[in-house]
Protein backbone atom coordinates (compact mmCIF):
# COMPACT_ATOMS: atom_id res chain seq x y z
CA UNK A 1 0.00 0.00 0.00
CA UNK A 2 1.51 3.30 -1.09
CA UNK A 3 0.83 6.15 1.31
CA UNK A 4 1.52 9.86 1.16
CA UNK A 5 4.65 9.59 3.25
CA UNK A 6 6.18 7.20 0.75
CA UNK A 7 5.19 9.51 -2.09
CA UNK A 8 6.84 12.40 -0.27
CA UNK A 9 10.14 10.57 0.01
CA UNK A 10 9.76 9.32 -3.54
CA UNK A 11 9.60 12.99 -4.53
CA UNK A 12 12.78 13.71 -2.55
CA UNK A 13 14.49 10.61 -3.95
CA UNK A 14 15.68 9.73 -0.47
CA UNK A 15 14.71 7.50 2.41
CA UNK A 16 13.24 4.61 0.40
CA UNK A 17 14.68 1.24 -0.51
CA UNK A 18 15.15 0.21 -4.15
CA UNK A 19 12.29 -2.22 -3.73
CA UNK A 20 9.95 0.50 -2.46
CA UNK A 21 10.93 2.81 -5.31
CA UNK A 22 10.25 0.09 -7.88
CA UNK A 23 6.89 -0.63 -6.27
CA UNK A 24 5.87 3.06 -6.31
CA UNK A 25 6.88 3.48 -9.94
CA UNK A 26 4.94 0.42 -10.91
CA UNK A 27 1.77 1.57 -9.12
CA UNK A 28 2.06 5.13 -10.48
CA UNK A 29 2.01 3.67 -13.96
CA UNK A 30 -0.99 1.45 -13.31
CA UNK A 31 -3.13 3.50 -10.91
CA UNK A 32 -4.36 6.85 -12.25
CA UNK A 33 -5.76 7.94 -8.87
CA UNK A 34 -2.41 7.46 -7.23
CA UNK A 35 -0.71 9.26 -10.10
CA UNK A 36 -3.07 12.24 -9.61
CA UNK A 37 -2.40 12.23 -5.91
CA UNK A 38 1.34 12.29 -6.57
CA UNK A 39 1.03 15.08 -9.13
CA UNK A 40 -0.89 17.19 -6.60
CA UNK A 41 1.67 16.50 -3.88
CA UNK A 42 4.53 17.31 -6.18
CA UNK A 43 2.93 20.59 -7.25
CA UNK A 44 2.47 21.69 -3.65
CA UNK A 45 6.00 20.76 -2.66
CA UNK A 46 7.41 22.62 -5.63
CA UNK A 47 5.65 25.76 -4.49
CA UNK A 48 7.58 25.70 -1.24
CA UNK A 49 10.50 27.70 -2.48
CA UNK A 50 12.86 30.23 -1.07
CA UNK A 51 12.67 33.24 -3.33
CA UNK A 52 15.90 34.91 -2.36
CA UNK A 53 18.58 35.06 0.28
CA UNK A 54 18.30 37.41 3.19
CA UNK A 55 20.32 40.54 2.68
CA UNK A 56 23.72 40.52 4.29
CA UNK A 57 25.24 43.72 5.66
CA UNK A 58 28.46 45.16 4.25
CA UNK A 59 29.75 45.15 7.79
CA UNK A 60 29.36 41.40 8.04
CA UNK A 61 31.01 40.83 4.67
CA UNK A 62 33.90 43.02 5.78
CA UNK A 63 34.11 41.11 9.05
CA UNK A 64 34.25 37.80 7.18
CA UNK A 65 37.03 38.98 4.89
CA UNK A 66 38.96 40.26 7.89
CA UNK A 67 38.55 36.97 9.74
CA UNK A 68 40.20 35.13 6.86
CA UNK A 69 42.99 37.71 6.71
CA UNK A 70 43.58 37.33 10.43
CA UNK A 71 43.57 33.53 10.24
CA UNK A 72 46.10 33.68 7.42
CA UNK A 73 48.31 36.13 9.32
CA UNK A 74 48.18 33.93 12.40
CA UNK A 75 49.29 30.93 10.39
CA UNK A 76 52.09 32.86 8.76
CA UNK A 77 53.29 34.13 12.09
CA UNK A 78 53.24 30.61 13.56
CA UNK A 79 55.12 29.25 10.58
CA UNK A 80 57.75 31.99 10.91
CA UNK A 81 58.16 31.18 14.56
CA UNK A 82 58.63 27.52 13.76
CA UNK A 83 61.26 28.38 11.17
CA UNK A 84 63.17 30.56 13.60
CA UNK A 85 63.13 27.83 16.25
CA UNK A 86 64.51 25.34 13.75
CA UNK A 87 67.30 27.72 12.83
CA UNK A 88 68.31 28.01 16.46
CA UNK A 89 68.22 24.27 17.07
CA UNK A 90 67.94 22.13 13.97
CA UNK A 91 68.39 18.89 15.94
CA UNK A 92 65.19 19.44 17.91
CA UNK A 93 63.24 16.72 16.18
CA UNK A 94 60.85 15.42 18.79
CA UNK A 95 57.70 16.98 20.13
CA UNK A 96 59.01 16.93 23.66
CA UNK A 97 62.21 18.67 22.69
CA UNK A 98 60.28 21.31 20.80
CA UNK A 99 58.05 21.93 23.78
CA UNK A 100 61.11 22.31 26.00
CA UNK A 101 62.62 24.67 23.46
CA UNK A 102 59.47 26.75 23.45
CA UNK A 103 59.56 26.89 27.23
CA UNK A 104 63.19 27.88 27.44
CA UNK A 105 62.79 30.62 24.89
CA UNK A 106 60.48 32.36 27.29
CA UNK A 107 62.56 32.07 30.40
CA UNK A 108 64.16 35.44 30.01
CA UNK A 109 60.71 36.98 29.74
CA UNK A 110 59.60 35.17 32.85
CA UNK A 111 62.68 36.21 34.72
CA UNK A 112 61.94 39.79 33.74
CA UNK A 113 58.46 39.47 35.18
CA UNK A 114 59.73 38.17 38.46
CA UNK A 115 62.47 40.74 38.72
CA UNK A 116 59.73 43.22 38.14
CA UNK A 117 57.77 41.63 40.97
CA UNK A 118 60.75 42.15 43.23
CA UNK A 119 60.97 45.75 42.13
CA UNK A 120 57.33 46.31 42.85
CA UNK A 121 57.75 44.66 46.21
CA UNK A 122 60.57 47.04 47.09
CA UNK A 123 58.58 49.97 45.84
CA UNK A 124 55.40 49.30 47.72
CA UNK A 125 56.93 48.79 51.15
CA UNK A 126 58.60 52.08 51.71
CA UNK A 127 56.33 52.71 54.66
CA UNK A 128 57.79 50.04 56.93
CA UNK A 129 61.53 49.95 57.48
CA UNK A 130 64.43 51.35 55.51
CA UNK A 131 65.25 49.14 52.59
CA UNK A 132 66.64 49.16 49.10
CA UNK A 133 64.57 50.03 46.08
CA UNK A 134 65.04 49.44 42.41
CA UNK A 135 65.87 52.52 40.42
CA UNK A 136 65.28 51.96 36.71
CA UNK A 137 67.48 54.87 35.83
CA UNK A 138 70.48 53.03 37.28
CA UNK A 139 71.96 50.33 35.14
CA UNK A 140 71.74 47.06 37.05
CA UNK A 141 69.99 47.14 40.33
CA UNK A 142 71.07 48.59 43.55
CA UNK A 143 70.65 51.90 45.13
CA UNK A 144 71.35 51.81 48.84
CA UNK A 145 69.45 54.97 49.50
CA UNK A 146 66.23 54.44 51.37
CA UNK A 147 62.93 55.91 50.41
CA UNK A 148 63.09 57.89 53.61
CA UNK A 149 66.24 59.55 52.37
CA UNK A 150 64.78 60.53 49.07
CA UNK A 151 61.38 62.14 48.85
CA UNK A 152 58.62 60.37 47.02
CA UNK A 153 58.13 63.48 44.98
CA UNK A 154 61.54 62.86 43.49
CA UNK A 155 61.25 59.15 42.90
CA UNK A 156 57.69 57.89 42.54
CA UNK A 157 56.70 59.28 39.17
CA UNK A 158 59.82 58.31 37.21
CA UNK A 159 59.85 55.01 39.03
CA UNK A 160 56.27 54.27 38.08
CA UNK A 161 56.95 55.25 34.53
CA UNK A 162 59.96 52.97 34.44
CA UNK A 163 57.95 50.10 35.87
CA UNK A 164 55.11 50.60 33.48
CA UNK A 165 57.48 50.74 30.56
CA UNK A 166 59.16 47.57 31.75
CA UNK A 167 55.81 45.81 32.21
CA UNK A 168 54.68 46.73 28.75
CA UNK A 169 57.94 45.59 27.25
CA UNK A 170 57.67 42.30 29.10
CA UNK A 171 54.14 41.87 27.93
CA UNK A 172 55.20 42.48 24.35
CA UNK A 173 57.87 39.83 24.73
CA UNK A 174 55.25 37.41 26.00
CA UNK A 175 53.24 38.07 22.87
CA UNK A 176 55.67 36.02 20.88
CA UNK A 177 59.05 37.63 20.45
CA UNK A 178 61.47 34.76 20.68
CA UNK A 179 64.64 36.56 19.98
CA UNK A 180 65.72 36.25 23.58
CA UNK A 181 68.80 34.27 24.36
CA UNK A 182 68.04 30.68 25.22
CA UNK A 183 69.49 29.19 28.41
CA UNK A 184 69.91 25.43 28.38
CA UNK A 185 67.11 23.32 29.82
CA UNK A 186 68.56 22.39 33.20
CA UNK A 187 69.86 25.85 33.91
CA UNK A 188 66.56 27.33 32.84
CA UNK A 189 64.70 25.02 35.17
CA UNK A 190 66.93 25.97 38.09
CA UNK A 191 66.46 29.63 37.28
CA UNK A 192 62.71 29.22 37.35
CA UNK A 193 62.78 27.47 40.69
CA UNK A 194 65.10 30.12 42.14
CA UNK A 195 62.82 32.84 40.87
CA UNK A 196 59.83 31.10 42.38
CA UNK A 197 61.67 31.00 45.75
CA UNK A 198 62.42 34.70 45.59
CA UNK A 199 58.87 35.40 44.59
CA UNK A 200 57.62 33.53 47.64
CA UNK A 201 59.89 35.56 49.88
CA UNK A 202 58.59 38.85 48.55
CA UNK A 203 55.07 37.62 48.75
CA UNK A 204 55.54 36.99 52.46
CA UNK A 205 57.05 40.42 52.91
CA UNK A 206 54.04 41.89 51.15
CA UNK A 207 51.71 40.03 53.49
CA UNK A 208 53.65 41.21 56.53
CA UNK A 209 53.31 44.75 55.26
CA UNK A 210 49.59 44.29 54.67
CA UNK A 211 49.99 44.99 50.94
CA UNK A 212 47.36 42.39 50.17
CA UNK A 213 46.89 43.28 46.50
CA UNK A 214 50.56 42.96 45.75
CA UNK A 215 50.74 39.74 47.74
CA UNK A 216 47.86 38.37 45.72
CA UNK A 217 49.56 39.17 42.43
CA UNK A 218 52.84 37.67 43.55
CA UNK A 219 51.01 34.62 44.89
CA UNK A 220 49.38 34.17 41.52
CA UNK A 221 52.80 33.99 39.89
CA UNK A 222 54.05 31.06 41.90
CA UNK A 223 51.90 28.19 40.61
CA UNK A 224 52.45 29.42 37.09
CA UNK A 225 56.19 29.45 37.56
CA UNK A 226 56.21 26.03 39.17
CA UNK A 227 54.10 24.67 36.37
CA UNK A 228 56.34 26.22 33.74
CA UNK A 229 59.32 24.63 35.43
CA UNK A 230 57.88 21.26 34.47
CA UNK A 231 59.34 19.96 31.24
CA UNK A 232 56.31 17.89 30.24
CA UNK A 233 54.14 20.75 29.08
CA UNK A 234 52.30 20.72 25.81
CA UNK A 235 52.33 23.84 23.67
CA UNK A 236 48.66 24.44 24.58
CA UNK A 237 49.35 24.19 28.29
CA UNK A 238 52.25 26.52 28.00
CA UNK A 239 50.23 29.03 26.03
CA UNK A 240 47.55 28.95 28.72
CA UNK A 241 50.17 29.69 31.37
CA UNK A 242 51.62 32.50 29.35
CA UNK A 243 48.11 33.90 28.95
CA UNK A 244 47.69 33.76 32.70
CA UNK A 245 50.94 35.64 33.17
CA UNK A 246 49.75 38.26 30.72
CA UNK A 247 46.63 38.67 32.78
CA UNK A 248 48.61 39.19 35.95
CA UNK A 249 50.81 41.68 34.17
CA UNK A 250 47.74 43.58 33.09
CA UNK A 251 46.51 43.62 36.66
CA UNK A 252 49.80 45.05 37.79
CA UNK A 253 49.82 47.61 34.98
CA UNK A 254 46.37 48.75 36.01
CA UNK A 255 47.45 48.94 39.59
CA UNK A 256 50.47 51.01 38.74
CA UNK A 257 48.48 53.35 36.57
CA UNK A 258 46.22 54.06 39.53
CA UNK A 259 48.91 54.19 42.20
CA UNK A 260 49.90 57.88 41.83
CA UNK A 261 46.41 59.02 42.74
CA UNK A 262 46.41 57.10 46.00
CA UNK A 263 47.50 58.54 49.30
CA UNK A 264 51.01 57.58 50.09
CA UNK A 265 52.06 56.93 46.51
CA UNK A 266 51.01 60.27 45.17
CA UNK A 267 53.63 62.82 44.30
CA UNK B 1 31.14 30.00 -10.68
CA UNK B 2 34.23 31.47 -9.14
CA UNK B 3 33.57 29.72 -5.85
CA UNK B 4 34.50 26.46 -7.53
CA UNK B 5 38.13 26.03 -6.75
CA UNK B 6 40.45 25.53 -9.67
CA UNK B 7 43.71 23.64 -9.62
CA UNK B 8 44.97 20.79 -7.49
CA UNK B 9 46.05 22.68 -4.40
CA UNK B 10 44.12 23.46 -1.28
CA UNK B 11 41.79 26.47 -1.49
CA UNK B 12 43.73 29.69 -1.28
CA UNK B 13 43.06 32.89 0.58
CA UNK B 14 41.76 34.33 -2.70
CA UNK B 15 39.34 31.42 -3.12
CA UNK B 16 37.94 32.15 0.30
CA UNK B 17 37.62 35.87 -0.36
CA UNK B 18 35.88 35.15 -3.64
CA UNK B 19 33.49 32.72 -1.98
CA UNK B 20 32.70 35.30 0.71
CA UNK B 21 31.93 37.95 -1.89
CA UNK B 22 29.64 35.66 -3.83
CA UNK B 23 28.03 33.47 -1.19
CA UNK B 24 28.07 35.25 2.16
CA UNK B 25 24.46 36.21 1.67
CA UNK B 26 23.47 32.59 1.09
CA UNK B 27 25.36 31.31 4.14
CA UNK B 28 23.91 34.01 6.31
CA UNK B 29 20.42 33.34 5.06
CA UNK B 30 20.77 29.64 5.71
CA UNK B 31 22.09 30.18 9.22
CA UNK B 32 19.30 32.66 9.86
CA UNK B 33 16.71 30.06 8.93
CA UNK B 34 18.25 27.70 11.42
CA UNK B 35 18.98 30.03 14.31
CA UNK B 36 16.25 32.63 13.77
CA UNK B 37 18.66 35.10 15.35
CA UNK B 38 20.62 37.57 13.25
CA UNK B 39 23.57 37.75 15.65
CA UNK B 40 23.81 33.99 15.99
CA UNK B 41 23.64 33.64 12.23
CA UNK B 42 26.48 36.11 11.77
CA UNK B 43 28.60 34.35 14.36
CA UNK B 44 27.83 30.99 12.78
CA UNK B 45 29.01 32.15 9.37
CA UNK B 46 32.19 33.60 10.81
CA UNK B 47 32.90 30.47 12.86
CA UNK B 48 32.29 28.35 9.78
CA UNK B 49 34.68 30.35 7.66
CA UNK B 50 37.47 30.17 10.20
CA UNK B 51 36.85 26.47 10.66
CA UNK B 52 36.87 25.92 6.90
CA UNK B 53 40.09 27.86 6.59
CA UNK B 54 41.70 25.76 9.32
CA UNK B 55 40.50 22.52 7.72
CA UNK B 56 41.03 23.55 4.11
CA UNK B 57 43.53 20.73 3.59
CA UNK B 58 40.61 18.32 4.05
CA UNK B 59 38.62 19.96 1.27
CA UNK B 60 37.78 17.59 -1.58
CA UNK B 61 38.17 19.12 -4.97
CA UNK B 62 35.21 17.44 -6.53
CA UNK B 63 33.11 19.53 -4.17
CA UNK B 64 32.39 23.22 -4.31
CA UNK B 65 34.07 25.39 -1.74
CA UNK B 66 30.93 27.42 -1.09
CA UNK B 67 28.83 24.28 -0.62
CA UNK B 68 31.41 22.86 1.72
CA UNK B 69 31.37 26.08 3.76
CA UNK B 70 27.55 26.00 3.76
CA UNK B 71 27.61 22.65 5.45
CA UNK B 72 30.10 23.80 8.02
CA UNK B 73 27.94 26.89 8.57
CA UNK B 74 24.86 24.75 9.26
CA UNK B 75 26.86 22.80 11.78
CA UNK B 76 28.11 25.98 13.42
CA UNK B 77 24.60 27.41 13.51
CA UNK B 78 23.25 24.34 15.24
CA UNK B 79 26.10 24.28 17.72
CA UNK B 80 25.53 27.91 18.61
CA UNK B 81 21.80 27.30 18.88
CA UNK B 82 22.37 24.41 21.25
CA UNK B 83 24.83 26.39 23.29
CA UNK B 84 23.05 29.71 23.56
CA UNK B 85 19.43 28.63 23.49
CA UNK B 86 19.29 25.23 25.14
CA UNK B 87 15.65 25.83 25.99
CA UNK B 88 14.83 26.04 22.28
CA UNK B 89 16.88 22.94 21.66
CA UNK B 90 14.77 21.05 24.18
CA UNK B 91 11.72 21.95 22.15
CA UNK B 92 13.42 20.68 19.04
CA UNK B 93 12.89 17.05 19.80
CA UNK B 94 9.35 17.48 21.05
CA UNK B 95 6.03 17.71 19.35
CA UNK B 96 5.40 21.12 20.83
CA UNK B 97 5.00 23.93 18.38
CA UNK B 98 7.72 26.54 18.79
CA UNK B 99 5.71 29.69 19.50
CA UNK B 100 8.85 31.84 19.75
CA UNK B 101 9.25 31.49 16.02
CA UNK B 102 6.49 33.96 15.20
CA UNK B 103 8.49 37.14 15.63
CA UNK B 104 11.36 35.94 13.49
CA UNK B 105 9.20 34.47 10.83
CA UNK B 106 7.19 37.63 10.52
CA UNK B 107 10.30 39.73 10.19
CA UNK B 108 11.98 37.45 7.68
CA UNK B 109 9.03 36.07 5.82
CA UNK B 110 10.07 38.12 2.84
CA UNK B 111 13.03 35.88 2.22
CA UNK B 112 10.77 32.91 1.57
CA UNK B 113 7.63 32.70 -0.39
CA UNK B 114 5.19 34.70 1.70
CA UNK B 115 2.87 31.76 2.34
CA UNK B 116 5.73 29.48 3.19
CA UNK B 117 7.18 32.05 5.57
CA UNK B 118 3.94 32.25 7.49
CA UNK B 119 3.38 28.52 7.29
CA UNK B 120 6.77 27.82 8.84
CA UNK B 121 5.39 29.24 12.08
CA UNK B 122 3.37 26.07 12.42
CA UNK B 123 6.45 23.91 12.72
CA UNK B 124 8.38 22.83 15.73
CA UNK B 125 12.10 23.60 15.80
CA UNK B 126 12.96 20.07 14.83
CA UNK B 127 10.52 19.99 11.96
CA UNK B 128 11.67 23.37 10.69
CA UNK B 129 15.35 22.41 10.67
CA UNK B 130 14.57 19.08 9.01
CA UNK B 131 12.52 20.88 6.38
CA UNK B 132 15.09 23.61 5.72
CA UNK B 133 17.89 21.10 5.31
CA UNK B 134 15.93 18.55 3.29
CA UNK B 135 13.66 20.66 1.17
CA UNK B 136 15.56 23.90 0.74
CA UNK B 137 19.12 22.59 0.98
CA UNK B 138 18.66 19.09 -0.46
CA UNK B 139 20.63 17.36 2.24
CA UNK B 140 20.41 13.59 2.50
CA UNK B 141 18.18 12.37 5.33
CA UNK B 142 21.07 10.49 6.89
CA UNK B 143 23.19 13.62 6.92
CA UNK B 144 20.43 15.51 8.70
CA UNK B 145 20.06 12.69 11.19
CA UNK B 146 23.78 12.72 11.87
CA UNK B 147 23.83 16.46 12.29
CA UNK B 148 20.90 16.42 14.70
CA UNK B 149 22.21 13.41 16.63
CA UNK B 150 19.08 11.43 15.91
CA UNK B 151 18.13 8.48 13.74
CA UNK B 152 16.86 8.19 10.20
CA UNK B 153 13.32 7.30 11.27
CA UNK B 154 12.90 10.38 13.42
CA UNK B 155 14.35 12.55 10.71
CA UNK B 156 11.95 11.17 8.12
CA UNK B 157 9.13 11.76 10.54
CA UNK B 158 10.28 15.35 11.04
CA UNK B 159 10.50 16.04 7.33
CA UNK B 160 7.15 14.42 6.60
CA UNK B 161 5.31 16.17 9.42
CA UNK B 162 6.82 19.46 8.27
CA UNK B 163 5.69 19.00 4.68
CA UNK B 164 2.20 17.97 5.76
CA UNK B 165 1.78 20.95 8.04
CA UNK B 166 3.16 23.31 5.44
CA UNK B 167 0.92 21.99 2.72
CA UNK B 168 -2.15 22.43 4.88
CA UNK B 169 -1.11 25.87 6.08
CA UNK B 170 -0.27 27.11 2.64
CA UNK B 171 -3.52 25.84 1.18
CA UNK B 172 -5.42 27.57 3.96
CA UNK B 173 -3.49 30.82 3.55
CA UNK B 174 -3.97 30.86 -0.19
CA UNK B 175 -7.65 30.11 0.04
CA UNK B 176 -7.99 33.08 2.42
CA UNK B 177 -6.12 35.30 -0.02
Amino acid sequence: MINEEMLTFYYYGDGLSDLEIADIENQLRTQPILADQYAKLRGELEQMVSREDAGVSDLLVHRLHKSIDRAKDLETSRADRGTRANEVRPVADTVKENAAQFLMNRLVSLAAILVLGLGIGAFFFEGSSPHMYRDPSVNGFVSTRTLHEQSLADTTTPFLRGLQSHLRKTRLELNGDEKTEKPDGLQGNRTLLAIAGQNRMYQKVAELNQASDLARVLRAFEPILMRLAEQELTAEQEQALIAKLRFELDVMLTKLSRAPSKGRYST
Amino acid sequence: MAAVVNGMNVPTEQDFHRAITERASHWYSLCLKITRDAHLAEDAVQDALISAWTKRHQFEFNARLDTWISRIAVNSALQLLRKRHPERWQVLESEVRDTSAGHFEQRHAAELDASLGVALQQLSEFERICFVLKHLQQWRLQEIADLLDTNLGRTKQGVYRATQKLRMSMLHLRSEA
